[in-house]
């Protein structure tokens, strides 16, 4: 399985880096920006994307609607990698076709499970 | 905590976060001086967001308490105050400790 991760943080990039190849066996690429998930999402197609929710520039909602645009990039799951967020918030983004929400701070010897689970329900 | 992999993401949290404190220092050192330019405010309430969202994940739980309670401080369009700026301070402080 290949999972794009985004957030402009390198700690963030990294500890999921580890977990999710080293725990969860996942091939792993990174963007550290909206911009960049969406050219990596096209050149690459993940099987999932964890996208970060506040990054400067273009946040997490504005790089999922623009990958939701998108004919090519339309159809790959989106995870939202968020610090809080309520559970209106949480419908809201499944409403508009997010896949589900992991809370930071996240567990890394859980994500590639809990990551795994969302994209079975 | 015993697991290696746990292990190894401390040891890198301890070295990234030191470099991250000590950026931290000097934007709140410029505050503290009386600059008020909202760019350093927004760089300090990234980095206290980015505490409270990585710390448990690296093992540092109370970490991301600190950094939770740095980043609520934040009033949106508001030059911090006085009080406010030693807060940052205290928390600062405290998260180095943490890490010892």
């Amino acid at each position: 399985m290949k999972v794009l991760v985004v957030d402009d943080e390198e700690d963030v990039r990294y500890v999921a880096r580890m977990s999710l190849g080293r725990i969860g066996k996942m091939t792993v690429i990174e963007a550290a920006s909206g911009d960049e998930a969406i050219a990596l999402a096209r050149s690459e197609r993940p099987d999932v994307i964890l996208l970060d929710m506040m990054m400067p520039g273009m946040n997490g909602t504005l790089t999922f609607a623009a990958l939701r645009d998108d004919d090519e990039t339309r159809a790959i799951p989106v995870v939202f990698l968020t610090a809080r967020t309520s559970s209106d918030e949480a419908a809201r983004l499944k409403m508009l076709g997010a896949r589900g929400v992991v809370l930071k701070p996240f567990d890394p010897m859980t994500l590639a499970r809990d990551v795994m689970a969302l994209l079975e329900s | 905590m015993s697991d290696p992999l746990m292990e190894e993401l401390r040891v890198r949290f301890r070295e990234t976060t030191r470099v991250r404190l000590h950026e931290m220092h000097a934007l709140l050192d410029a505050l503290e001086r009386g600059s008020r330019d909202a760019d350093s405010v927004e760089k300090l309430l990234r980095h206290f967001h980015a505490l409270a969202g990585l710390g448990a994940t690296y093992g540092y739980p109370r970490v991301s308490a600190l950094g939770d309670e740095g980043e609520g401080l934040f009033v949106h369009d508001a030059a911090p105050d006085a009080r406010t700026l030693q807060r940052w301070r205290e928390l600062m402080s405290e998260v180095e400790r943490q890490l010892c």
